[in-house]
């Protein structure tokens, strides 16, 4: 028997098809192809990290530190001990980020048999408000260190285009 | 009744439905005044239509998708493209109709089977009521306008360009320091925020009533060349008249430019 629409609270659009007969499992994407291989050729280094970004809103930091990694290795440029800090805890940011959207807002649901991750503030409105706060923390964080939540603005490779002050850095330790 | 609101998404990367997760707080106030009975990404309940307003995010890029979008238009009285890759094309913009035959078979292989036809913005297909541009939108603006919405009125895009929230934010002007920049001709809403990070701007935001291009390219002319600036604009604006009307060379009679 084959179940459509079953994974669908994704980022990225996609379902899980199975037969149990053929004993067959597969994924089929359904939307269009962005061919961000094709977008970036012919660009300068400093727009590859800003278009690979746009591969995913849910991980953007990700895919953005990923490419400009890849540039500085590519053109062996070293970067300071600091950035390398500031990048770790932006990276963490996305990790919490990414991490309390997909358990409370897209996965919850399903375990906790509601429509919607917003319902959790009747059913359990104790984890409803972590979840809140573990969003604001987090999405504290990565505008103060990325310039943006979403799609950074401030990371560059070599370093960073700014870096936080450090009146703003002392802020997201309260 | 509270009127009857659906978000659904083409081809993209998301970012701007997860915007709206980010308004946290806030989309708690907005969701009870109105009746979300569709948003594929956040709730199981999918009705059809009719609906008072559909948010679309994402490009129209496979055919079901330009079927989808032209159907959601007959089913909603208001409908709302949100972030570049809908009221733009954006970033999948980029990629031209002709040269997608190249990347498919370069990216998947010689057997891939395309689901995709060309990256065009809503607009190319059918009548939106209303652009909520970025890349990914600005949160403030995404409640401005749906806001208004709720409060039965048509919002009005910012009549201003990036460059007056460049100056409140105290950043020093790109152009002055001789590098490009499209803020002076985009829309303002978002801020400034990514030259305010350092970043350039490339008019994710659209452009502003009255974009004075030609000024803008005399100014920028001066230390920079046209294949740079032709860069900027193929960001986020390659699927816009103007971009057509700026860089495309005209074709030859085989096609070919």
């Amino acid at each position: 028997m084959e179940r459509p629409e079953f994974i669908t609270q994704i980022e990225g659009h996609g379902s899980l098809h199975f037969n149990w007969q053929k004993n067959k499992v597969w994924l089929e994407v359904t939307e269009g192809e962005r061919l961000f291989e094709g977008m970036v050729v012919g660009r300068p280094a400093a727009e590859l990290y800003w278009i690979t970004s746009r591969i995913c809103g849910v991980c953007p930091i990700a895919h953005n530190l990923a490419a400009i990694k890849a540039v500085e290795d590519a053109l062996n440029i070293k970067i300071s001990k600091s950035t390398v800090l500031l990048r770790k805890l932006l990276l963490d940011a996305q990790m919490i980020q990414s991490h309390s959207l997909h358990l409370y807002f897209l996965a919850a649901p399903d375990y906790l048999g509601l429509d919607s991750g917003l319902e959790i503030i009747k059913t359990h409105p104790v984890y409803f408000q972590q979840a809140l706060e573990l969003k604001r923390v987090s999405d504290l964080i990565a505008d103060s260190i990325g310039g943006r939540g979403i799609h950074p603005t401030a990371t560059a490779a070599g370093g960073f285009h700014k870096v936080p002050s450090l009146e703003k850095l002392k802020k997201l330790k309260a | 009744m509270k009127p009857k609101v659906a978000i659904f998404d083409f081809t993209d990367c998301e970012g701007c439905e997860v915007a709206i997760v980010s308004l946290r707080e806030k989309l708690l106030d907005l969701a009870a005044e109105v009746d979300v009975v569709n948003w594929r990404l956040a709730q199981k309940r999918a009705e059809g239509g009719p609906y008072d307003v559909v948010l679309i995010e994402g490009t129209p890029i496979t055919q079901e998708e330009i079927d989808t979008l032209k159907l959601l238009r007959d089913q909603t009285k208001i409908l709302v493209g949100l972030g570049s890759c809908a009221t733009l094309a954006g970033i999948p913009g980029i990629i031209d109709k002709e040269s997608r035959s190249f990347w498919y078979k370069k990216i998947y292989g010689e057997k891939y089977q395309p689901r995709g036809i060309d990256a065009l913005p809503l607009t190319a297909y059918v009548q939106v009521d209303y652009l909520i541009h970025g890349c990914p939108v600005e949160k403030k603006e995404v409640v401005r306008v749906l806001e208004e919405l709720l409060a039965g009125k048509l919002p009005k895009p910012r009549g201003y360009s990036v460059c007056f929230e460049c100056k409140l934010a105290g950043n020093p002007c790109r152009l002055l320091s001789r590098k490009v920049c499209l803020g002076p001709i985009t829309q303002g809403g978002c801020g400034a925020i990514c030259i305010s990070g350092g970043s350039p701007c490339y008019g994710c935001f659209g452009l502003r009533d009255e974009a004075q291009i030609d000024n803008l390219l005399q100014t920028l002319y001066k230390f920079s060349d046209s294949e740079e600036v032709e860069r900027y604009f193929s960001m986020f604006l390659k699927k816009t008249p103007e971009y057509a009307k700026l860089f495309r060379k005209p074709r030859g009679k085989n096609g070919k430019t």
